[in-house]
């Protein structure tokens, strides 16, 4: 086997601008682990709406029938909740504006400018936080609570779902940190483009599935 | 000071370089092996760390498989656990550890030493994520089990409304059991994708490795599910008052982990380890390459069940998907004993009998069993519609002008007997030979790779004599657990078992599927035994004949290195052109002694 | 065209896809039976609806499982998109990336040893005692910890990347590490030494705060002492020293803190036994 032996000594007094260049990894080693990462994600929120879905069918069936004996039928977010469609359309034109600004922060790095590129991310990281104020806004406004007499699970469901999204906006908020950091670092953006990259991959997943909270919980109730 | 002065550090040592495949690893701490084992970032120390903490727990899962057997002995009462809860506690950590615990994570421990072994790269994508995922499995294994143990668990308790956080424990270490293998998936998948040799296409990679992508796809796709169970689960049972999820039938909520077609996910890589002995143990390359991978495709495919939660939908286990899927779950299987037999036909001659291939055949065995039992269990669902259709058009054609016939007699009567022998059996314990027996055939896939790969794995070669003998062991083993339990269920025997009214006969097949239980340990402590055996007594390479590198005769990028194989694996990069390089004429190991640079 | 990455899971993406459809169709109704079918007998007009809108309208019977089979599709499509637009990352296509599109990219080298990895658990482990306990501490602490684990991991991987020379690398690392943790642990210790010291004045009182805060002074001279005046003691056995004396302080007033608290107990009882007598 090649190879030299160097002694620690030699190792510790060896200079920076001296030192041999460092390892390059291969490209698209990130982006590929990111889009797996993402993959668990969406499935995750895919198992979370199919219970959603499937219990508020089986909620809805039994009340209908109740209904069609002449009992009165309760609904499946309860009446005492206040589902308004304020909050979670700004939060959706919010997250659809952050794509924007994404897109931008790639492109930013991949031109070298790293000015630009903080500010997309420093933008992006304000549009998460904004989205994240929302929902802590939305949950007192929701008025619902877990332990609800009427024994539906809307609300077990409703804070389950938000709350993963909120975990997932904080997750992504980190990885444009991660992005941040790299460009902080470096002397030129254009070697961290696969982080950014792979960053908004993720981001536009997170917005994805918020789209699909919206509809799902918000419009279609 | 500037920051390019550096200072001495007295308490390093010497390091050793090599420029193409291992740049200087810098050790910081002292040698010691616990200290070395916890900040490793070596894949092949991360990947027997895993194989271990399986190990560990496997001891501790069997012995649960044990005692839960000798409580369904006596099936009018529960008297060694003394309450239905305490059983289904049991029950249920016996079904949780065996698959998240036990033999998944011995796979997942197998494939971090040998994925990069066998595509030539000299490490994992990203090394520390493997090892966080090490560390996180295993401290949440230890918390889940502890949670069991202090009367937690998935089980409902009677007339209790609040969820203990005994049971609230279990839930969430169970999930980030569940997430430290979606994070180590994550990392083979990435591997296999990004760090492949030169000239090494995906269509070139050794079956095990390409069985190990499925496996990890399956899971990634599938287990997410499960989280999303648990969290839904946790979320409720943290309210005063438990609704729907949090404390109503908890283990019937992820009961479609523990059953067809999921469960055949954790056996994939059965198919990818048959890919790798048989070649070998004929001398030459496997016939039908390409099928044999579409059929591991195939099978990834027919074991997704993330769909099949029937705690949400009772009718999932007889719809179309779910039926078809179990019936053609085994036509993969049948399609890799295809490429056996064309492999042996050309090869003209007897199969060189080896530990990992015995190993590896009796894992196919226990696989299609546990897929004829899956076929079993849907017959009825499959059988009726299409008997009903048939009579249906044979009274047609008799009736014609003068309204509808009768049908055939005997069909008639056919279909009477499929309705009355097999409705019923869906939920009886035919489901749990099933489940054993398809786990069974990952663990020995496991075993098969322990045997194949052991002078890589731990550097020595393991006795081939013990691994026979601890093949037969578990495989009858399973057999004589699995099969009364499947001959139980046709008499009623619920899969949960504990305390019901049981027809003559299923407490003797309740005896021998005891015993049976017995054997698989047996076995098991074999397995265990077989690595200080060839420290102590000596294996075969102690014989001078054997090549050190190659004890086995293998043609992947393994066998070309060291047995164990130093940090950073190789002498450097490689160039392939097939799946069998060491086969191909054109083939040159640029550092073996005397090659040309 | 089509890489057996893209093959694989485009395979695994059209099962989903086909399977949603045909497990919609056959979903619904009681035993799977649709006994009010408009066409073939099992086919209803609310299914199709169903299955072509994806579930928005109509019916698709087991809404749980049909939505995760169209989930899996999408994740498995996504995943197939992602692979096939970069060749399954053969190294062949990712060194058409680089300037030599002849020199073929090596693989990822093997680490040096680190501790997050480990510590990693730890947090997850604290974090998930800390989220069935009562008290918020135990998890905001596990949290607090996976995001320290988070900083420290990101630093050293940025480090790694610095040079080709691993020591070097490590010693960057200490170097831009300890403009933070330096100030942040010495913060933290602070903190709890001063908390364990509030603890124990906190528990005694009288001329036992005094005696007390003499012993605590007199201790914290006498290591200061022995560095001055000792010189020749190695940097270890002032390091343990130190260690043991602030660890003794944490002990003692964590000891202090959890008898105040008991007798806290008490003199509430007391007291509002004596407010009863002072109200009668």
């Amino acid at each position: 086997m090649s190879g030299t032996t160097f002694s620690s000594t030699d190792l510790a007094h060896a200079v920076v601008s001296e030192a041999p260049a460092p390892f390059v990894p291969r490209k698209r080693t990130l982006q590929i682990g990111t889009a797996l990462v993402t993959g668990m994600w969406v499935m995750y929120f895919g198992g979370l709406f199919g219970t959603y879905v499937s219990s508020r069918n089986a909620w809805r069936d039994v009340q209908d029938g109740l209904a069609a004996e002449g009992g009165s039928a309760i609904s499946w977010i309860p009446d005492s909740a206040q589902v308004e469609l304020t909050a979670p359309t700004v939060m959706t034109w919010t997250l659809l504006m952050s794509c924007v600004t994404m897109q931008w922060a790639v492109y930013s790095f991949k031109r070298s400018d790293r000015r630009h590129g903080l500010l997309a991310l420093g933008t992006q990281a304000m549009f998460g936080a904004a989205v994240i104020n929302q929902v802590v806004f939305q949950w007192n406004q929701l008025g619902l609570v877990i332990d609800d007499t009427s024994g539906s699970s809307a609300a077990t469901l409703i804070y389950t779902i938000t709350a993963s999204h909120v975990a997932m906006i904080i997750m992504a908020m980190v990885l444009l940190a991660f992005a941040a950091f790299r460009a902080l670092a470096s002397s030129d953006t254009k070697d961290h483009v696969d982080v950014v990259a792979s960053a908004a991959t993720f981001w536009y997943a997170m917005v994805g599935l918020y789209f699909v909270i919206w509809i799902l919980i918000f419009i279609t109730k | 000071m500037t920051l390019t002065e550096i200072e001495p550090d007295a308490s390093s040592t010497s390091v050793v370089v090599h420029e193409a495949m291992a740049p200087a690893v810098y050790k910081r701490l002292p040698n010691h092996i616990l200290a070395d084992a916890a900040s490793s970032g070596d894949h092949k120390v991360i990947g027997r760390l895993w194989i271990l903490g399986s190990l560990l727990f496997g001891l501790f899962t069997l012995v649960a498989d044990i005692l839960v057997r000798v409580e369904r002995v006596d099936t009018d009462s529960v008297a060694l656990f003394t309450s239905v809860t305490t059983y289904e506690q049991w029950f249920s950590l016996h079904r949780v550890s065996l698959v998240f615990l036990f033999v998944v994570p011995l796979l997942i421990g197998i494939a971090m030493v040998m994925v990069p072994l066998q595509i030539g790269a000299p490490s994992l994508s990203f090394p520390r994520a493997a090892a966080a995922a090490l560390w996180s499995w295993a401290v949440a294994g230890v918390i889940m089990v502890v949670s069991w143990a202090i009367d937690g668990g998935l089980v409902v308790r009677p007339g209790e409304d609040v969820v203990s956080q005994a049971t609230q424990l279990s839930m969430l270490s169970l999930a980030a059991v569940v997430l430290s293998i979606l994070v180590a998936s994550m990392v083979l998948i990435t591997t296999i994708f990004t760090e492949r040799s030169q000239g090494m296409s995906l269509y070139n990679v050794p079956l095990f490795t390409w069985s190990i992508l499925v496996a990890a796809g399956v899971w990634l796709l599938s287990l997410p599910v499960l989280f999303s169970n648990l969290m839904v689960m946790w979320i409720d049972a943290r309210g005063d008052a438990a609704q729907n999820f949090g404390n109503a039938r908890l283990y019937d909520q992820i009961e479609w982990v523990f059953d067809q077609p999921q469960v055949f996910a954790f056996a994939i890589p059965v198919l990818g380890l048959l890919g790798e002995t048989v070649p070998v143990a004929f001398r030459r390359r496997l016939k039908g390459y390409d099928s044999a991978m579409i059929a591991i495709g195939l099978f990834g495919a027919y074991s997704f069940g993330a769909y099949a939660q029937t705690y949400f939908n009772p009718n999932a286990n007889t719809t179309w998907l779910y039926v078809v899927g179990s019936l053609l779950l085994i036509v993969p299987i049948l399609v890799m004993l295809g490429s056996i037999a064309l492999t042996a036909k050309a090869a003209g001659r007897a199969p060189a009998m080896s530990a990992h291939f015995a190993l590896s055949l009796m894992a196919l065995v226990a696989l299609l069993t546990a897929g004829a039992l899956a076929t079993v269990r849907v017959l009825d669902s499959l059988l009726a519609p299409v008997l009903g259709f048939l009579n249906g058009i044979v009274g047609f054609f008799q009736g014609s002008g003068s309204g509808s016939g009768d049908g055939w007699d005997w069909l008639t009567r056919f279909e009477g007997w499929v309705d009355d022998t097999f409705d019923e059996i869906f939920a009886t314990s035919v489901a749990g030979a099933m489940v054993q027996l398809a786990l069974i055939a990952g663990l020995l896939a496991g075993v098969a790779g322990f045997f194949y790969w052991s002078s890589k794995i731990f550097g020595r070669r393991l006795p081939t004599g013990l691994g026979m003998l601890a093949g037969l062991t578990l495989l009858g083993g399973a057999m004589l657990s699995a099969l009364p339990d499947a001959i139980s269920g046709f008499l009623d025997q619920p899969d949960f078992g504990g305390e019901f009214a049981a027809r003559d006969g299923v407490q003797a097949l309740n005896v021998i599927s005891l015993i049976g239980a017995g054997v698989v340990f047996a076995g098991f402590a074999l397995v265990l035994l077989a690595v200080p055996a060839a420290v102590f007594l000596g294996s075969d390479d102690d014989d001078e004949d054997i090549d050190n590198r190659n004890p086995v005769g293998g043609f992947t990028l393994e066998w070309l290195t060291e047995s164990p194989p130093p940090v950073g694996n190789f002498d450097g990069p490689y160039v392939v052109t097939s799946e069998a390089p060491l086969l191909d004429d054109d083939f040159q190991n640029p550092y073996a002694e005397g090659a040309s640079a | 065209m089509f890489t057996p990455g893209f093959k694989l899971f485009g395979g695994l993406s059209a099962f989903g896809l086909i399977g949603a459809f045909v497990y919609g169709l056959s979903s619904r109704g009681v035993g799977g039976e649709v006994t009010d079918a408009d066409y073939f007998g099992f086919v209803d007009r609310d299914a199709v609806i169903g299955l072509i809108s994806l579930g928005w309208k109509g019916n698709v019977g087991g809404a749980s499982g049909f939505m995760v089979l169209i989930f899996m599709s999408i994740t498995a499509a996504f995943i197939g998109g992602t692979v096939v637009a970069f060749r399954d990352a053969d190294v062949e296509s990712v060194a058409e990336l680089g300037d030599t599109p002849s020199a073929m990219p090596l693989a990822q080298r093997p680490t040096a040893p680190s501790w997050w990895p480990a510590t990693t658990a730890v947090g997850v482990g604290v974090l998930l005692i800390g989220l069935v306990m009562e008290t918020k501490a135990y998890w905001i602490i596990g949290l607090v910890l996976l995001s320290a684990v988070a900083v420290e991991w990101a630093l050293t991987s940025w480090a790694d990347r610095s040079t080709g020379d691993a020591t070097i690398n490590s010693a960057l690392r200490d170097r831009v590490g300890a403009s933070f943790e330096i100030p942040v642990l010495g913060l933290a210790l602070g903190a709890v030494l001063a908390l364990s010291v509030s603890r124990m004045f906190l528990w005694a009182t009288g001329n036992a705060a005094v005696l007390v805060a003499g012993v605590l002074s007199v201790v914290i001279l006498a290591v200061a002492v022995l560095a001055v005046f000792r010189p020749q003691i190695g940097r270890r056995t002032l390091n343990a020293i130190v260690g043991v004396v602030a660890v003794a302080f944490i002990g003692l007033g964590v000891l202090a803190a959890a008898n105040t608290e008991h007798h806290g107990d008490e003199h509430g009882e007391d007291h509002s036994a004596e407010s009863t007598v002072e109200g009668e």
